[in-house]
């Protein structure tokens, strides 16, 4: 006759060793020469002479030490002590106490890809979606990650980063393999996205040249956004200049070209034109002091594959002159006559005056 | 007097002082700075005689009488490269708080 009812199909079922009769109640229980604890003694079977005897009624058992209710004689055959183990403890879950499957108890195996493969699911239950918690160190807070809605037919798979977590970066999705609902997404660190992409940024320590290197790649950006504020020199009423940088060789030939057209306040113009110098005009002189701090905005195109004025900058500045003593501000264009591969620039002070000031540089994305 | 460059690249900045050659022209490039300091100067009061003159400009109108002061404001100003030597550059560009110019031959009549 086949087993009637729910096969324990968990637990722990062990036969002890063979135990030697003699003129004595007790005996010690052992599985492979070790001494071996019961759970109780009704998780045991144990065969006399032919006979189950009655649990804590025919025999008593206390650790590992089974104890008969007469002494036994060395004629009497204990046939097989079976331990049934605490068969209820990992088959069905009601009865394992709180907090007593601990991660060393866990195996949570994955295989294959995608979340079929997963080795531990959180499961809705049929309102609400799948969440795993994380709790704090008091487990009087938490937060959560949810699964999507059931009707937003997702399934697919976010790999954490593979780069190097750093501050001011936001989750990207890198790349992906598979298609559809089911694509693998690999993450990553990243810039933000849209338009302005932020290159370099800090405060200038002072001095004489400010060498911004390597920052161009025309694959990615359309034109630099270049922004300097707090401008303060050593100087009085100079203006910041520009030479491009190829490489790390600053572009210092006489190839700069531009015009500078702006409006003081005492609602005079300013003008000045030049062409061939070897550095690109800034705008109008300013005072740049602690007072007075400068300000430039220089938006820079690098377009390596046009020969003349492929590189060239359009830009403002403002600030107080105390030459004029106006206040003001004006535009300029600077053009690079040159054919270089430029990757970066130099920022200059007119009178070559060592500056300070603050600094941001947006790549523009294409 | 030390100096330092600068160089910014998207990996970090580094400081370093300007020495040897590079010290040598830039002492130089600073040096020509302030040799044609007085000619920026010269500049500038040319270009405020300039916006004097202009201000004056239609009194040269033929239905317009010049009157002497302003011949002789006109003349001043054409008069100030011979003179005004260098040395009165400083005193001729000085402004007072509010920015304005405090020379006495800037006062139009």
């Amino acid at each position: 006759m086949s087993y009637i009812g729910v096969p324990p199909v968990s637990g722990d079922f062990v036969v002890l060793d063979a135990i030697t009769t003699s003129a004595t109640a007790s005996y010690t229980l052992q599985r492979n020469s070790g001494n071996f604890v019961p759970e109780s003694a009704n998780h045991m079977l144990v065969s006399l002479n032919g006979s189950i005897q009655k649990p804590n009624s025919s025999f008593t058992v206390s650790g590992s030490t089974i104890t008969f209710s007469e002494a036994l004689t060395s004629s009497d055959s204990i046939d097989f002590i079976l331990v049934l183990g605490n068969v209820n403890a990992v088959g069905v879950a009601t009865t394992v106490s709180d907090s007593a499957i601990t991660k060393a108890k866990t195996n949570f195996v994955s295989s294959g890809t995608g979340y079929t493969g997963t080795g531990l699911d959180i499961k809705g239950n049929g309102s609400a979606n799948g969440r795993l918690g994380l709790l704090c160190s008091a487990g009087s807070h938490g937060v959560a990650i949810e699964s999507p809605d059931h009707s937003a037919g997702q399934s697919y798979t976010m790999k954490l980063p593979d780069n190097q977590i750093a501050a001011d970066k936001f989750l990207k999705v890198k790349s992906i393999s598979g298609s559809g609902n089911t694509a693998i997404g690999q993450l990553e660190f990243a810039s933000a996205g849209g338009t302005y992409e932020k290159l370099l940024s800090g405060s200038a320590s002072s001095s004489v040249n400010h060498d911004f290197q390597n920052f161009m790649d025309t694959s990615k950006y359309r034109m630099y956004m270049a922004l300097f504020t707090d401008v303060v020199s050593a100087g009085t009423n100079e203006r910041l200049d520009l030479q491009f940088i190829a490489d790390t060789s600053v572009q210092n030939g006489s190839h700069y070209w531009g015009s500078v057209l702006g409006q003081r306040s005492s609602n005079t113009q300013y003008t000045n034109g030049y062409e061939s110098e070897t550095q690109g005009k800034g705008g109008i002189g300013l005072v740049m002091n602690s007072a007075n701090a400068g300000n430039y905005l220089f938006n820079i195109i690098n377009s390596p594959n046009q020969q003349d004025f492929g590189n060239n900058v359009f830009g403002t500045n403002w600030g107080y002159n105390s030459s004029y003593g106006d206040y003001a501000f004006a535009n300029f264009t600077i053009g690079y006559n040159h054919s270089a591969n430029n990757t970066g620039i130099r920022i200059v002070e007119s009178g070559n005056n060592a500056t300070t000031f603050d600094y941001e540089i947006y790549g523009i994305l294409k | 007097m030390v100096d330092y460059n600068s160089v910014y690249t998207l990996e970090g900045v580094t400081r370093t002082k300007i020495t040897g050659e590079e010290k040598t022209q830039l002492e130089a490039k600073r040096k020509a700075v302030a040799d044609n300091s007085a000619n920026k100067k010269l500049e500038l009061i040319k270009e405020f005689r300039l916006e004097k003159l202009k201000e004056t400009d239609w009194y040269s109108n033929s239905d317009v009488t010049m009157p002497d002061n302003i011949k002789n404001f006109r003349k001043k100003m054409r008069d100030i490269p011979q003179d005004f030597d260098s040395s009165k550059y400083d005193e001729l560009l000085n402004r007072d708080s509010n920015g304005n110019l405090t020379h006495s031959i800037w006062s139009k009549p």
